[in-house]
């Protein structure tokens, strides 16, 4: 397992920095096109009403508008898993901020001026905010025509008739006579609220819609696949006619996981006969219009023994997807069956649902419905040992999962699976905890005025991916021995192609500088991968470049075998030769293999030398409908945060002295390219944890579209100390044992700021985000704390 | 004292060391429950016949139990410094020789729909019942009926109005009140303070009573401060937990309601006239 | 002058993060003071001297701070990076050897979603232990 790598776990730097340090890197709001059309949204200010009249005859004789488009122009539906949604609003608004027209004019300003003289009349109708009131209500539906939507069968399940329009089960056990042995029953309800991703970038994209509906379409995107693949289904184009290009990405978080303003574009870009249309959104817009992070309002009921072991669990959650289902039913099918954490239950029950509300829809964001999922499970898990008088550490270990266990889906752990107590160990270790602290205790450093406090969660996901995901890849050699990488993977921040060429280095042994993977992705010339999320692409996009890199070999191996009358089973790769076995004399440099190789008497035999490679997993199968039981992981890993922190009593402000993350990560490819990644990870979950919201009115406006009211975290904001650790249990499948970690970091962030502060001031949060006025209200009201008489 | 009482002797001691280093005496002998105080604490040791109650031993050989009550008087002293000579004699079978010491769960409140369901329960379960209960049958004939639903009535009215100090004040009124081993005022007391505490709700309000219980002992009867204390204590009257298990999952609770009916004369009614007035505030 | 810089003389490391000068990411130097471009009418500017990232580049070689943020992994999706670097910079010429609370400040309003921060006053403290 420690075997010692040339390029594999070093920091070397990302091959695309000088790019960006000099301001070269292109995103597509730096493109720009002979010919090219501005546009500019109209959206709805109301969360629910009826679109009575729209008139966009004004707009249209404004000089400079080239086309002008209503909901009524586009009979088209759009959906990843449910198609549920219009390019533009038809017949309703269903949320404050939908787009319900778009134009297009020789400038912006032009487009601006357009936007306003549409002119539109609404019917208000009751918005449902509430997602307990929408889960209840049967008259006011949101999507009357919820029944017809169609909708992938397999992993789906709407029910007509309401604004339910996905429940996911888990059945596991026996959760009624769990709960009638246990000796205690702790239960309680948490809240999340929506949050936005704040990609410093905002969605943008050009698209030229050709004649012979040939489309090219520029986006700022994470998976150009299902942009094209989704793209082709809303317009019923084949996949051969759409090209997909995405060049430099400012930030995704999930928020460009799928297909948003690419379809509005390309039909600006037909109505004007084929002009490129670029639509840039501004940051109102990306907090408003651009979906967000689904709410989640859920309760959890432990049936616990007086020893501290579990044995029962149900869960019910609800989750608010807005307006729209997006990737909202694939949050709570993925978290549905996670619910439990990194647990071993005897008996578990789970009801995961996706209910429309009248809000900003949400879409996939990093930790996929984990972040939201942990906060209040963590929590828990701290009350329940509590509530018990044991340590929440001992609490914990005495019920983590390891090898030979059953999770909630009946998948058995195996060795190869992640430890997740070597997790919380090392994390709880680093912070120095040595138990919970007395009341006593407590008391005397309030009269100082500031309360240290320790708390730590754990947590753990698997890549929510189909059955089928792939990935593949093509090298290219060149005439003088360096190679070309072509994925269509993307790298928007999360540092996708270093590695990638560092496994090419390792397994040819090409130095790093001949190496060049091709940045921009291009699904013309790139071969398909299913999308960059969900903390998938490292161990299985390596595995494909591992696997190209092999048929490199192979077939570099089959011309010197020619060459030398030898098996090609003979031979080596190193310093970028290829090399006999028994014969070192014997060997050929790549370059001379590249186009061919040539015989001094001048035949030759061999050609371009192209690598290929695919990686597909294996063995993955659907949840059963009621159930639940099934294996959708591919991998899982594993990880715990602890974090010190210090309490201002008077004011409730706080401070992180100290956090440190530790993950099982199979293999660290490149070290500081992860520490990154983990840094970056754990601030942005401490943003959703002490700031960040959207906060409706009552009906139903976002109040806070712009970092003035909504804000993240500053670099005044990061905690004093921050330790990621690295555990390196290697996996059987990913690229030299490794796992993803890219959303991990930054789940369980918050719940362990809960615990933390739970220790110090003995109060209990059940709401995120932890503001400075929640802590100190918690403390003046003297939140519902009974101390059990033995702890 | 002859060798079984001994035999006895030595074996309650084991029992009630558990619970406190002390010396134990009788406090009060009665058909079915003797119990014994060290002056501050008390431990009960019941016949089978009745529901196990926290700091309780029931002893589920009836012939046993009456020797134990018959050689119990006031004066009999039980010397916790004897050695323990037969805490494992086979010949002495109990039904559970640990002090009862059960949690108390931690439930979110049930609905609107479901109080009212189970109020309706509890109503038609109780009406041939004696007790506070009666004041939610409308029957206020007596003096001290009428006294105690003035004494709710404004209860209520501080809970509406979120009024803790004023509640304080009232519960101190219902404190002691009624007559029997266990006050009736009392009973209402356990069953209001462990639906509050269940349930988590009005924690400003629970903390009121926990001042009252902390600084009550004169207030109550004897055998209700002790229960009121363990419940303050963390630990509550199982028949009471399943009670309120039932009505979280939304499952059937007349027996749940009828076992704990059981309880006393009329304490079991009682109890159930505080949970019901606390769920309904 | 963000758009006029951007769009109009394609100087394209100048990004529009928010319009609003809240994120920094169109922060330039305006007569070596650092500046959010888009709070900033062009014709304001007239006479002033404009610094972009572009311009750190001498002679084809990176600057000191742009090596460092290359080595320590300073840029992740590098939107907010021509803007940090330039706040960057600009504290590095006023005061060459700042502490963490200086360097905290001067890009305290430059967002960044992606690095979490840490790298970036790492590789900005890297650069001041060189300095004379």
């Amino acid at each position: 397992m420690s075997k010692e790598y040339k390029y594999i776990g070093k920091g070397v730097p990302r091959i695309d920095a000088d790019l960006k340090v000099t301001g070269q890197a292109t995103y597509v709001g730096d493109m720009s096109f002979p010919g090219m059309l501005h546009a500019k949204m109209l959206i709805s200010p109301h969360a629910h009403a009826k679109i009575k009249k729209i008139d966009t005859s004004k707009a249209k004789a404004l000089d400079g508008v080239a086309a002008a488009l209503t909901g009524e122009d586009l009979d088209y539906q759009v959906g990843l898993y449910m198609v549920d949604k219009t390019i533009l609003a038809r017949e309703k608004v269903r949320y404050h901020g939908e787009p319900v027209a778009a134009v297009a004019a020789e400038t912006l300003e032009i487009a601006e001026k357009a936007v306003k003289l549409i002119e539109v009349e609404y019917e208000e109708l009751k918005p449902l905010l509430d997602v307990e009131e929408a889960f209840n209500e049967k008259a006011n539906l949101i999507h009357p025509n919820l029944g017809s939507y169609s909708h992938v069968q397999t992993a789906f399940f709407p029910k007509p008739g309401t604004n339910i329009c996905h429940h996911s089960k888990i059945r596991r056990g026996d959760i009624d006579k769990g709960f009638q042995e246990a000796d205690v029953i702790v239960e309680r309800e948490y809240n999340n609220p929506s949050v936005q991703h704040v990609p410093m970038e905002t969605h943008g994209a050009i698209v030229q819609w050709g004649i012979g509906d040939r489309v090219t379409i520029w986006t700022s995107a994470q998976s150009p696949f299902t942009v094209r693949n989704l793209f082709c289904h809303t317009f019923k184009l084949s996949h051969h006619q759409v090209r997909v290009i995405v060049p430099y990405v400012g930030g995704g978080f999930g928020g460009k996981a799928g297909i948003h303003l690419e379809p509005l574009v390309g039909c600006l870009s037909r109505a004007t006969g084929g002009r490129p249309v670029k639509l840039i959104a501004t940051r109102k817009e990306e907090y408003n219009t651009l979906p967000c992070r689904c709410g989640l309002k859920y309760k959890i009921k432990t049936g616990l023994m007086k020893d501290g072991k579990i044995v029962a669990q149900k869960l019910t959650l609800l989750w608010s997807a807005g307006a729209y289902a997006d990737y909202a039913v694939n949050v709570t099918r993925a978290s549905g069956y996670s619910a439990g954490g990194p647990y071993f239950y005897p008996n578990i029950s789970t009801d995961s649902y996706t209910v429309y509300t009248n809000m900003v829809f949400g879409t996939a964001y990093r930790g996929f419905g984990h972040v939201e999922l942990f906060w209040g499970l963590e929590r828990h898990m701290d009350y329940c040992a509590r509530e018990l008088g044991i340590d929440p550490y001992e609490f914990r270990m005495k019920n983590l999962l390891k090898p030979g266990d059953i999770t909630p889906t009946g998948e058995k752990l195996k060795d190869d699976s992640g430890d997740i107590r070597k997790c919380l160990n090392a994390a709880a270790k680093e912070i120095g905890w040595d138990g919970v602290k007395s009341e006593q205790q407590r008391i005397k450093e309030m009269q100082s005025g500031k309360v240290r406090g320790k708390g730590f969660a754990v947590l753990h996901k698997a890549p929510a991916m189909p059955t089928n995901t792939s990935s593949s890849c093509v090298i290219k050699m060149n005439e003088n021995g360096s190679v070309i990488l072509n994925i269509s993977a993307t790298d928007y921040g999360n540092g996708t192609y270093t590695p990638m060429a560092q496994i090419i280095a390792e397994e040819m042994d090409i130095p790093l500088d001949k190496i060049h993977v091709a940045y921009e992705t291009d699904t013309d010339r790139d071969p398909y991968d299913w999308q960059t999320v969900a903390s998938r692409f490292a161990p299985m996009g390596g595995r494909a470049v591992i696997n190209a890199c092999n048929d490199l070999k192979r077939k570099m191996s089959e011309v010197a075998a020619k060459v030398f009358e030898c098996s090609p089973d003979d031979f080596i790769f190193q310093d970028e030769k290829i090399i006999h076995k028994s014969d070192p004399q014997k060997f050929i440099y790549y370059d001379k293999l590249a186009t061919g190789y040539v015989y001094p008497n001048g035949n030759a035999i061999g050609g371009p030398l192209i690598g290929v490679g695919v990686y597909m997993a294996e063995g993955l199968t659907h949840l059963d409908k009621e159930t639940g039981q099934g294996l959708p992981a591919f991998n899982w890993t594993y990880g715990a945060h602890a974090i010190e922190v210090e309490v201002d009593v008077e004011t409730g402000e706080f401070t992180i002295l100290k956090i440190a993350s530790a993950l099982d990560v199979g293999k660290v490819l490149n070290y500081e390219s992860l520490k990154g990644q983990v840094i970056g990870g754990i601030i942005q979950g401490l943003g959703t944890a002490i700031c960040e919201r959207y906060v409706y009115d009552n009906k139903g406006r976002l109040l806070n579209n712009s970092f003035t009211d909504n804000k993240i975290p500053t670099a005044k904001d990061i905690p004093l100390e921050i330790v990621p650790i690295f555990i390196e249990t290697p996996h059987d499948e990913g690229a030299y044992g490794a796992r993803g970690a890219a959303e991990h970091p930054m789940i369980s962030v918050a719940p362990a700021i809960g615990n933390a502060l739970r220790d110090a001031l003995g109060i209990e949060l059940t709401e995120m985000p932890i503001r400075a006025e929640d802590v100190w209200k918690a403390l003046k009201e003297k939140e519902l704390v009974f101390e059990p008489a033995t702890v | 004292m002859n060798p079984q009482q001994f035999k006895i002797a030595s074996y309650i001691n084991n029992i009630l060391s558990q619970k406190r280093k002390s010396r134990y005496y009788v406090h009060s002998t009665f058909e079915r429950v003797v119990n014994y105080t060290d002056g501050d604490s008390f431990i009960s040791i019941t016949d089978s016949a009745i529901p196990v109650t926290p700091s309780s031993v029931s002893l589920n050989d009836s012939n046993l139990f009456n020797l134990i009550r018959t050689q119990s008087n006031s004066e009999a002293v039980f010397n916790l410094s004897y050695p323990i000579l037969y805490s494992q004699e086979t010949s002495l079978s109990f039904l559970n020789s640990d002090i009862v010491d059960t949690k108390i769960d931690s439930l979110t409140l049930p609905s609107k729909i479901q109080i009212e369901k189970f109020v309706i329960t509890i109503l038609s379960h109780t009406r041939s019942q004696k007790g506070v209960i009666q004041i939610f049958h409308q029957k206020n004939d007596d003096i001290f009926s009428k006294k105690f639903s003035e004494i709710l009535a404004s209860l209520k009215e501080n809970i509406l109005d979120n009024d803790p100090d004023r509640f304080e004040k009232g519960i101190n009124k219902l404190a002691g009140l009624g007559n029997g081993l266990t006050p009736s005022g009392d009973d209402f007391i356990y069953g209001l303070y462990a639906a509050i505490r269940t349930f988590s709700f009005k924690p400003e309000f629970a903390k009121k009573i926990e001042y009252i219980i902390d600084n009550g002992k004169t207030v109550f009867g004897d055998i209700s401060y002790n229960f009121l204390k363990s419940l303050r204590d963390g630990h509550i009257y199982i028949p009471l937990k399943k009670l309120f298990r039932l009505l979280s999952s939304n499952s059937g609770c007349e027996e749940a309601i009828d076992d704990l009916i059981k309880y006393g004369l009329t304490s079991g009614t009682d109890i159930l006239a505080g949970v019901m007035f606390a769920l309904e505030a | 002058m963000l758009e006029f810089l951007h769009d109009d003389l394609a100087i394209l490391s100048v990004k529009e993060g928010c319009g609003e000068g809240e994120c920094g990411a169109c922060t330039v130097m305006l007569d070596n003071k650092p500046v959010n471009s888009c709070l900033i009418l062009a014709v304001e500017a007239d006479g002033t001297s404009i610094r972009t990232v572009e311009g750190e580049v001498k002679d084809g070689k990176l600057s000191p701070l742009q090596e460092s943020f290359k080595k320590n992994h300073a840029t992740q999706c590098g939107f907010c990076t021509p803007g940090m670097i330039m706040s960057a910079q600009s504290l590095l010429e006023r005061n060459p050897k700042p502490n963490e609370e200086e360097i905290k400040e001067a890009i305290e309003g430059n967002f960044c979603r992606c690095t979490g921060y840490r790298q970036i006053i790492d590789a900005i403290f890297e650069v001041t232990k060189n300095a004379k």
